[in-house]
């Protein structure tokens, strides 16, 4: 999958926001590491791809006009079986056309559920003086209520990164308190630096967020990626 | 002179000033014709007053039209109302100009899209016939090596520091406040709405021009982003570079919009931009002031958080400095055992605390040898002193005691002796010496002219601030700047 071909049948279809499955997609060809996340258009299709990815799995509505999955109820994770996906991808469904009635639904995401693991958020905006930057916070409240996040302009070079992570002031959580291990800050890094090269190459990515992107004690890996394209005229 | 296009926007060999006013004004602002007679700039390049309503000026012949000047202008200032600027625009581009300040305002800062709509027309047809344009809506250039300038009273001695500057009115409190701790200029420029030359400009002429060495800015805003991040790195990389920026907040950045049509980014981004690029970012003119005072003396060298406090000043003194200094991440460590009891051996220990922060006054012939110790304790990274402390005449001068018939000494012997003595120390101990000289009723109790120390010491290579607490502060933000640029070239 190339971007531009993705990014033209977004526009075909009247999108700027690219589907979690092709956001995914694009940022696993690019070297960031995402969660194996496939699309299923039938029950059918979702319990064979439950199996392919490894269970356990989340499924998550894929519809262009729903941008807040939780919200309508169209995300069931910790999936663990067969009869519970056939379960999940049903209900999914029903509440996705209950809360938004005239809704186009693409299918169904799914997706290995990574294990829980300190939550931050990579981003990337466009700034209106200095075009595309890259983010970087803790998930969460942290980047909610404190707004812990930090910027730099793209492109990075590795020095960048690496002073993202350690400019945070809940620096400490990721070097690890109460006994817990220090995270993998190199995979973070990484993860960072490969976005960055991401959106520099490809001017038609606007926005672009991993959120959450866990993060162990060895390795990281983006639970959920979202990529808004340029409209048309501006791209 | 250097290679770079814009050398010669710096080099007028004449300037011409299109509207200058007939009467004195009671404003500041705007004498500039005044400004250049005041700096003799007639003595290296012809300067021609133009304005039809008079034949003379101050006793020099006023033209009735920059076409009516002599041969070569290559730099014009237009005092003209917005209305006149347009065949002024013609003007400069029959008088072959190479470059045009306008401080004629009323563009496109005004929010009028007709007024921008102008401002666009004017620089695109000066543009297209090769002139440079500084403004509109600014006060231009003071380049003391060319006799340029744009206010009167500042000094002819050109120094190593470069400023860009979006208001004019910032421009001069920057170049008069840093005057006055004895910083002096290679070039400064206001630049106002920056319709054709702007801060990246001036950016990437600063990083290759030989005579600057620092480089501090005021903006309000920038228009292309990318270029001005990208001329900020190149900059950066080779020199000390602090920004201040205004329009921080929501009632800053519509002061700023009206006042030079600038349009608030975010400003975290801008934070950011410039942390990435390695320059130094001051929240206040204060602060801009102490870090150009600091990046252009050994105050740029200081290395670790271990404060010595020397200078007096009394208890309570001690005890807000020490605070002053731990409340910015800094530290004033214990002195260790040995150095304390040597020190017992030049100070009376009633009244006087011989640990860190040191409120003693020992012998003056101990004074230097005590300071020495000081600065080489352990855990000691800078020492912090007032010259108060080493303002006491060598041996033998009375200058406290009329009877004795002799003149005290004048305040420029006394700076001069503040400000060898530093040097001295720092020179002898490789420990940065950083001067603290509150202004008021004890420098005046002390015969001290806050400034003449202020510029002697700067002379010496020693930064002058004017608090403990602005002094820490500045210390603070040098070890920060250094983490930060940790990977890019040393420049310290």
């Amino acid at each position: 999958m190339n971007v531009q071909a993705v990014v033209k049948q977004a526009r075909a279809e009247g999108r700027t926001l690219l589907s979690e499955v092709e956001a995914k997609a694009l940022l696993f060809e690019a070297g960031v590491p995402v969660a194996r996340t496939v699309l299923a258009t039938t029950e059918e299709e979702a319990r064979t791809q439950a199996a392919q990815v490894g269970y356990p799995v989340v499924l998550k509505i894929v519809s262009p006009d729903i941008a807040h999955k939780s919200d309508v109820g169209g995300v069931k994770v910790g999936l663990k079986d067969k009869a519970s996906v056939t379960g999940a991808f049903e209900e999914i469904i029903a509440n996705a056309k209950n809360a938004v009635p005239d809704a186009r639904i693409t299918g169904v995401a799914v997706q290995h559920m990574a294990p829980a693991g300190t939550e931050v958020i990579v981003g990337m905006t466009t700034d209106p003086q200095f075009g595309p930057v890259m983010m970087f916070g803790l998930g969460g409240i942290m980047v909610e209520v404190l707004k812990d996040v930090t910027f730099r302009v793209v492109p990075l070079e590795e020095r960048d990164a690496s002073q993202m992570i350690d400019e945070i002031r809940g620096k400490a959580i990721l070097d690890g308190v109460r006994g817990q291990p220090p995270v993998d800050k190199g995979a973070v890094k990484d993860a960072i630096l490969k976005v960055s090269e991401f959106v520099a190459t490809n001017p038609d990515v606007r926005e672009l967020d991993l959120n959450p992107m866990m993060v162990y004690e060895d390795g990281a890996i983006a639970v959920d990626a979202r990529i808004v394209i340029a409209e048309p005229q501006e791209a | 002179m250097t290679d770079h296009p814009l050398d010669p926007i710096f080099n007028p060999r004449a300037v011409a000033v299109v509207g200058v006013r007939s009467k004195p004004s009671a404003g500041m602002m705007g004498s500039f014709y005044d400004s250049l007679l005041e700096s003799d700039f007639q003595a290296i390049g012809g300067l021609y007053p133009v304005n039809p309503k008079v034949d003379e000026i101050k006793g020099y012949r006023c033209y009735p039209s920059l076409l009516d000047t002599p041969d070569p202008v290559d730099h014009v200032i237009s005092q003209v109302p917005a209305a006149a600027v347009p065949e002024l625009v013609d003007q400069c581009v029959a008088k072959k100009v190479r470059s045009i300040h306008f401080f004629t305002a009323g563009f496109s800062e005004t929010g009028d899209e007709e007024m921008a709509t102008v401002e666009r027309a004017m620089i695109e047809k000066l543009r297209n016939a090769g002139i440079r344009a500084i403004g509109p809506n600014c006060m231009g250039l003071y380049v003391p090596s060319s006799r340029l300038a744009f206010m009167s009273g500042f000094p002819t001695k050109p120094g190593n520091v470069f400023l860009l500057s979006q208001s004019g009115a910032n421009a001069g409190e920057i170049i008069s406040g840093l005057v006055g701790r004895g910083v002096r200029f290679s070039k400064a420029i206001s630049y106002g709405n920056g319709a054709d030359l702007r801060a990246h400009d001036f950016l990437d002429y600063a990083a290759s021009d030989p005579d600057s060495h620092v480089v501090a800015a005021y903006i309000e805003g920038v228009r292309d982003g990318r270029a001005f991040f990208d001329a900020l790195k190149r900059c950066a990389r080779v020199k000390p570079v602090v920004i201040l920026k205004g329009g921080r907040t929501q009632s800053g950045s519509h002061a700023a919009h009206s006042h030079t049509g600038s349009l608030a980014g975010s400003i975290e981004v801008f934070d950011a931009a410039c942390r990435q690029a390695g320059a130094a970012r001051a929240e206040t003119m204060d602060e801009l002031h102490d870090l150009i005072v600091a990046a252009s003396t050994s105050t740029r060298r200081v290395t670790g958080r271990g404060v010595a406090l020397f200078g007096g000043g009394g208890g309570g003194f001690a005890v807000l400095s020490a605070d002053a200094i731990d409340r910015e991440g800094l530290t004033v460590p214990k002195l260790p055992q040995s150095a304390v009891e040597e020190m017992r051996k030049y100070i009376p220990v009633a009244g006087s605390s011989v640990n860190n922060p040191i409120d003693a006054f020992p012998p003056e012939e101990y004074m230097e040898d005590m300071l020495r110790l000081v600065a080489t304790a352990e855990g000691i990274d800078t020492l912090f002193m007032s010259p108060i402390s080493g303002m006491r005449p060598p041996p033998g001068v009375k200058v406290s005691d009329p009877k004795d018939g002799e003149s005290p000494p004048a305040p420029a012997e006394i700076a001069t002796r503040a400000a060898s003595q530093m040097s001295a120390i720092e020179a002898d101990t490789g420990t940065p010496v950083v001067g603290i000289l509150r202004s008021g009723r004890m420098a005046r109790m002390m015969g001290l002219d806050v400034d003449a120390v202020s510029h002697a010491a700067y002379e010496a290579g020693i930064g002058m601030y004017p608090s403990v607490a602005r002094a820490a502060r500045t210390v603070a933000q040098v070890l920060d700047w250094k983490a930060y640029r940790e990977g890019l070239p040393e420049i310290f």
